[in-house]
């Protein structure tokens, strides 16, 4: 099992007294793991992040960054870590290779790194055009030219693909993918769709409300998937059949009744269990959840 | 961590910001109206006509425009921060609390000294322009030049405390209006609590003692005003360092990881 690169323990932060931001957080990002941080807007993700990279006070609880404590060993940590949080971070009056140069010697970075990152993100040729003449997706990838920088060892982007066209999305995807396999960096990103992170992370955490709902591979979160898929069954006696499939953990909520599945034969067996014991079926219906069904049903009341 | 690559990138901000224009300008306002002021030379005033119109002024500028440059370029380099969003950026990159706040106090400095030449420089060029125009030779006075440098110097030391003072105010508060408001309004406490309320003590007030190096009355006791305000000076500093830390962490973490980090 690979090392921690983030552990974060029993976290908690309120802005104002009374309002608890985060509650008791428990992050758990390996080495090489491209983790998706998710949850809807205000869910506490940006609070998270801003925490893990010292931008805000630490409350409660404590936050281990390389198996070191962030409050003892803030630069020693930060200095192989790049982050993109929020907006686009950039001076707007200086040109790209500038905005480089601001963070170059800071990272001890030479300049055939700076070139590097800025053909990485497709800025080589920006030439002294200034950041305030960029587009938002230019903006965006800047930053993460910045971020790749001190070449890191972990890369922290809180909802990257803001203000990036599908093309913009699906070569951020790609870099993701090229960045972990050929220069081993381990990514936390942060998003309020699934469906644009489920393609590249391999562990997921959801959060809602400040609390952690689920943390686990993606493996995990599709066996949660097919844990919670329900077929439902309309027979002559929904009672009786409830009592019948009593073992397949069965449920009659008012006059529907759903039994969970996993596979068709075992729709077909509480069929034929039915058929069995008399029970007419009228209807046997899967409603399969999805990811994304599974991800509105943790974070949402 | 290096404290001259925190020093380098705070000096590549300020590129093609206002700061550098506020330097080149507010500069050139005192020498122009007083050129364009001077008017035909008044025979009794020519013997000592250089002393009158570099005092004249100097006053002004001592007194007034460079603790108003302070006040808006500690307000404008913060402001590029707060501006471009960029403070979150900075903070996330591996430069210590101390080496961010002082690279930047550093820079104001700097931009003052600039500000200083600058301002003398033009003062010179109104000064052959005068004698050009007028036949005079105020010029000739440069030779008295360590007693300009001296002047420029305390100058600059009696608005240490001011420059502090300012800083403090600017990382503070993220409005730009508020710590240039608060600056004016600090200003004229000055004059009116000395001149109308005659206020004792009031002498050592922080922005009054760049009046000190003028005035006779302060004539033997500069040497003190001007270590009254390098002391207000790193007074209001380290407030800002210690309120801009305990934002971010307990105070006694921060001890502990500056050792480690040194």
């Amino acid at each position: 099992m690979s090392s921690p690169i983030i552990q974060t323990h029993q976290l908690f932060y309120d802005y104002a007294k009374g309002a608890t931001t985060l509650s008791n957080i428990n992050l758990e990002v390996n080495q090489g793991d491209v983790y998706g941080f998710l949850g809807p807007n205000g869910s506490g993700k940006t609070t998270t992040l801003s925490l893990i990279l010292g931008l805000l006070k630490n409350q409660r609880g404590t936050i281990e960054l390389f198996g070191k404590n962030l409050q003892h060993h803030r630069t020693e940590i930060l200095a192989k870590v790049g982050s993109l949080i929020e907006n686009p971070s950039l001076y707007v009056h200086l040109t790209a290779n500038e905005n480089l140069e601001v963070y170059r010697q800071i990272y001890k970075a030479s300049r055939t790194r700076m070139h590097e990152v800025l053909d990485i993100v497709g800025l080589k040729d920006t030439g002294k055009k200034l950041v305030k003449g960029f587009s938002l997706g230019m903006r965006q990838r800047l930053s993460l030219a910045i971020a790749l920088l001190p070449k890191p060892e972990l890369l922290i982007l809180d909802e990257p693909t803001n203000g990036l066209d599908p093309a913009g999305i699906l070569e951020l995807r790609c870099l993701i993918g090229r960045l972990r396999e050929f220069e081993g960096i381990t990514f936390l990103i942060s998003s309020h769709i699934l469906s644009e992170v489920e393609k590249i992370v391999n562990r997921v955490g959801i959060i809602y409300k400040g609390q952690m709902r689920f943390q686990g591979s993606l493996v995990e979160l599709h066996r949660l998937q097919q844990h919670q898929s329900l077929v439902q069954v309309e027979t002559s006696d929904n009672l009786r059949a409830w009592a019948i499939l009593k073992s397949f953990n069965a449920k009659l909520n008012e006059s529907e009744l759903v039994v969970p599945w996993s596979n068709l034969q075992q729709v077909a067996a509480l069929n034929k269990l039915l058929v069995e014991h008399d029970v007419k079926v009228y209807d046997l219906h899967p409603r399969k959840q999805t990811l994304e069904t599974i991800f509105m049903n943790l974070t949402s009341n | 961590m290096i404290f001259t690559a925190s020093l380098r990138s705070e000096f590549l901000k300020t590129k093609r910001s206002s700061v550098v224009y506020l330097t080149l300008v507010a500069a050139f306002m005192i020498p122009f109206v007083l050129v364009f002021d001077h008017g035909s030379p008044n025979s009794e005033l020519i013997a000592n006509g250089w002393d009158n119109f570099y005092r004249e002024g100097f006053q002004v500028f001592a007194f007034l425009f460079l603790p108003f440059f302070y006040v808006l370029t500690s307000t404008l380099i913060l402001q590029i921060e707060v501006r471009c969003n960029t403070w979150k950026q900075v903070l996330a990159s591996p430069q210590l609390y101390i080496h961010i706040l002082l690279a930047k106090f550093i820079v104001i400095q700097i931009l003052a000294i600039v500000f200083v030449l600058v301002f003398n420089i033009y003062m010179i060029v109104g000064c052959a322009i005068i004698d050009s125009l007028h036949n005079l030779n105020y010029l000739t006075y440069l030779e008295r030049w360590p007693e300009l440098i001296q002047l420029n110097i305390m100058a600059l030391v009696t608005n240490v405390g001011i420059s502090a003072l300012s800083f403090w105010l600017a990382l503070r508060f993220k409005n730009f209006i508020v710590p240039i408001g608060i600056g004016i309004l600090l200003w004229l406490i000055g004059p009116t609590a000395a001149l109308e309320l005659k206020i004792p003590h009031f002498d050592k007030y922080v922005f009054v003692l760049p009046f000190t190096i003028m005035a006779k009355k302060f004539e033997y006791q500069r040497a003190f005003y001007q270590f009254l305000s390098v002391g207000y000076g790193v007074f209001f500093f380290t407030i800002a360092y210690l309120e801009f830390v305990w934002q971010r962490r307990s105070l006694q973490v921060c001890w502990k990881k500056e050792k480690v980090s040194n």
